[in-house]
C-alpha cells in the first residue's frame, strides 16, 4: 500500500476497510487555520466539508428580517410571509451556529402557514459549487452532501418548532403534526435524486435524534422508512448514506440495525452516551461507524486522552470501517492538545497491532 | 365525585382541564389541599416518572402530565399556608453560561417537582453570578446545572468557585449534569453529585437531602 493521502485513508474505512491506521477527521468549522492544524493535517488529519448540493427556494414566500436587542444579546427577528399568513422566528448568532429563541410555530393558528411553507419549497441542484470546492481542497478534505432532517426530526428540531412545542403538539394536535410530516415526507423525495445524483459520493440523511423524545416505536415507523428509501435511491447510484446519531443509541439500537444505512456518523460512545464502541459495533457489525470523540473526555489531562483513545479501539476486535472523528466544539483552550492526543493514541494503536492494519508497501 | 386517584389519572393522561376541573371538585368536597397535592397530583407525576425511567413513556407525555400538574398546583398552592406548605427541599436550577439546551434541565426540573421539591428554574444562560444571587435569594437545599456542551461545561467549574469565594458552599447541595457530563468532572470540580437524566437527577436530590 502506497503512502495514504488523509482522504484516501476516510474513504478506505468508510467503505468498511481500513487503512495503516484509524483515519482522524474534523468537521471544517470546528478547527480554525493555524500551525496545529496544518500539523495535524501533515499527520494525517482529514477536514470534513459539508456543503450542500442543492438549492432551496420558496418562491411564494417572502422573507425579512431586523434586528433584536433583548437581555444583552444582538438577535434577528426574521419573518416569512406567505399568502396564508406570517409567522416569525427570532435567532441569535453565535460562533459558528445559530441559536433558536423563538420558533416559527407559536400558536396553531401557524399551522397552515408552516404547511404552505414547506409545500413551496423548490429545490435546484447545485454540483457546480461542491465539484470545484472538492476539486480545489484536494486531499486534505472529504466532501459529504446532506438531505436534510429527517421529516419528522425537522419539526423537532428544525427552525418551524422547538423541541418543547413539539412534545405538547405530538400530545395535543398530533393529526396537524402529521401533516406536517406528511408534506416534508413528499418532498424529500424530490431531494433523494438530486442528492443522488451528485458528486458527493456519500450524504447523511438528519440526525440528532433523541430516543427520549420520540420513543423506539416512533423511530421505528417515521424515521427507518425514510432512511430505506432514501438509501435504495443512493445506492443505485453507488453512493452511501449515513446519519448522524450522537446521543443515546441503545433504545434505538435494533431499528438502526435494520435500516439500510451504510454508516452511522456522530456515534458518540461512553462515557458521553448509554452505549460502548464495542457494544455499537456488536449491534451494527455491517455498520460503518464515523464516531464523535467522547467530548467529556478532551477535558482530561492528555495521557488520558490519548490512553481513551487507545481503549476505545481495544474493544474492537478488527478496526475496518472505523473512523475517529471530531462532531462537536471543544473548548478554545483544549482543541490543540485533545486533537493531538488522539492522534498520537490512533497511531500507537496501530503500532501496537500492526496486525489489524493494512501495510504500507 | 371527584376523587384523588381521578386526579392522578388525569395527570398521568395529561389532561390539564380536566385535572383544574377534579381539583375544584375536590376541594369543594372539603377535601384537604394538601392531600390533593400529595395523593392526587404528586402521586401522578410519581406514576409518570416511573414509566418515563422505565422507558414506558417518553419527554412529551412528561410534558404534557407536568403541565397538567402545574394547573392542578396552581388552585391549591394559594389555599396553603407556607407552614402547611412543606416541599421536600427547595432547589434553583439552570443551564450554565453560554449555553441555550433547555429540555433536559427542564426535564429535570418537571420531575424534582413532581417528587415534591420546590424547584426555582432560572432558565438558560445563567451565569456564575447570577447562580450566586439565587441562592441568596432563594436559600434553596439543592443548586442543580446542566451544560450539553463541553465548551460550556467549564462554567459549571467556575460557578462552584465564585459559590465557594461567597461563602455559600455549606448551604447548598450542587448537582450537575447533561450529555458530556460525567461522575469524574463532578468529582474533580467539586460538585456533590452527578446524574445521568432526570429520574436519577430526583434519586440523587432525595439522597442528598437525607
Amino acid at each position: 500500500m502506497a503512502t495514504l493521502t488523509p482522504r484516501k485513508r476516510v474513504e478506505l474505512a468508510l467503505y468498511g476497510s481500513q487503512g495503516d491506521r484509524v483515519p482522524f477527521t474534523m468537521y471544517d468549522n470546528m478547527i480554525p487555520q493555524c500551525q496545529t492544524e496544518r500539523e495535524l493535517r501533515n499527520r494525517g488529519l482529514c477536514i470534513v466539508m459539508r456543503p450542500s448540493v442543492f438549492s432551496i427556494h420558496r418562491p411564494n414566500v417572502k422573507v425579512y428580517s431586523e434586528p433584536v436587542y433583548q437581555d444583552g444579546h444582538n438577535m434577528v427577528r426574521t419573518y416569512y410571509e406567505t399568502p396564508v399568513g406570517t409567522v416569525n422566528a427570532l435567532s441569535e448568532r453565535v460562533s459558528f451556529t445559530s441559536w433558536l429563541h423563538e420558533p416559527m410555530f407559536k400558536t396553531p393558528n401557524d399551522y397552515k402557514v408552516l404547511l404552505f411553507m414547506i409545500s413551496d419549497e423548490v429545490y435546484k441542484p447545485n454540483y457546480e459549487a461542491f465539484a470545484r470546492s472538492q476539486a480545489h481542497f484536494g486531499e486534505d478534505a472529504i466532501f459529504r452532501a446532506s438531505f436534510g432532517l429527517e421529516p419528522l426530526q425537522t419539526l423537532i428540531s428544525g427552525n418551524y418548532l422547538n423541541t418543547e412545542a413539539f412534545c405538547i403538539e405530538w400530545m395535543e394536535n398530533r393529526d396537524e403534526i402529521l401533516k406536517l410530516y406528511d408534506a416534508i415526507v413528499e418532498k424529500r423525495r424530490q431531494v433523494y435524486p438530486i442528492v443522488a445524483e451528485s458528486p458527493a459520493s456519500h450524504a447523511n440523511y438528519g440526525g440528532n435524534v433523541v430516543p427520549e423524545i420520540i420513543g423506539k416505536e416512533v423511530f421505528r415507523d417515521y424515521y427507518v422508512p425514510h432512511y430505506n428509501e432514501a438509501a435504495e435511491v443512493m445506492h443505485k447510484h453507488g453512493k452511501l448514506i449515513g446519519c448522524h446519531f450522537d446521543a443515546n443509541c441503545k433504545a434505538i439500537a435494533d431499528s438502526i440495525a435494520d435500516t439500510a444505512l451504510d454508516y452511522i456518523e456522530a456515534f458518540t460512545p461512553h462515557p458521553d452516551t448509554d452505549m460502548t464502541l464495542g457494544e455499537a459495533r456488536q449491534a451494527w457489525p455491517d455498520k460503518v461507524l464515523w464516531l464523535n470523540f467522547p467530548s467529556s473526555v478532551h477535558l482530561r489531562p492528555d495521557d488520558e486522552i490519548e490512553e481513551t483513545t487507545i481503549s476505545l479501539l481495544d474493544q474492537l476486535s478488527n478496526v475496518s470501517g472505523i473512523i475517529m472523528g471530531i462532531t462537536e466544539d471543544i473548548p478554545q483552550d483544549r482543541w490543540q492538545k485533545s486533537c493531538t492526543a488522539i492522534m498520537n493514541g490512533l497511531d500507537n494503536h496501530a503500532q501496537y497491532h500492526p496486525e489489524l492494519y493494512a501495510r504500507p508497501k | 365525585m371527584a376523587t384523588l386517584k381521578a386526579i392522578a389519572t388525569a395527570v398521568i393522561s395529561g389532561k390539564a382541564v380536566e385535572v383544574s376541573r377534579l381539583v375544584e371538585e375536590c376541594l369543594a368536597a372539603g377535601i384537604k389541599p394538601t392531600d390533593i397535592i400529595n395523593n392526587g397530583l404528586v402521586s401522578g407525576m410519581e406514576t409518570i416518572a416511573e414509566r418515563f425511567k422505565n422507558n414506558d413513556i417518553y419527554i412529551p407525555e412528561v410534558f404534557v402530565a407536568a403541565r397538567a400538574m402545574t394547573a392542578g398546583l396552581s388552585i391549591v398552592k394559594p389555599l396553603i399556608s407556607a407552614s402547611d406548605l412543606q416541599p421536600v427541599g427547595k432547589v434553583v436550577i439552570g443551564t450554565v453560561k453560554g449555553d441555550l439546551h433547555d429540555i433536559g434541565k427542564k426535564l429535570v426540573a418537571m420531575m424534582l417537582e413532581g417528587a415534591g421539591f420546590a424547584v426555582i428554574d432560572l432558565g438558560v444562560d445563567i451565569s456564575p453570578e447570577r447562580f450566586v444571587s439565587a441562592i441568596k435569594e432563594h436559600q434553596p437545599h439543592l443548586l442543580g446545572m446542566s451544560s450539553l456542551l463541553t465548551t460550556t461545561m467549564p462554567n459549571m467549574a467556575q460557578t462552584i468557585k465564585l459559590i465557594v469565594e461567597s461563602g455559600l458552599r455549606d448551604q447548598v447541595k450542587i448537582i450537575i449534569g447533561g450529555a458530556p457530563v460525567t461522575e469524574a468532572y463532578s468529582n474533580e470540580i467539586g460538585a456533590d453529585g452527578y446524574a445521568a437524566d432526570a429520574g436519577s437527577a430526583v434519586d440523587l436530590a432525595k439522597a442528598l437531602l437525607n
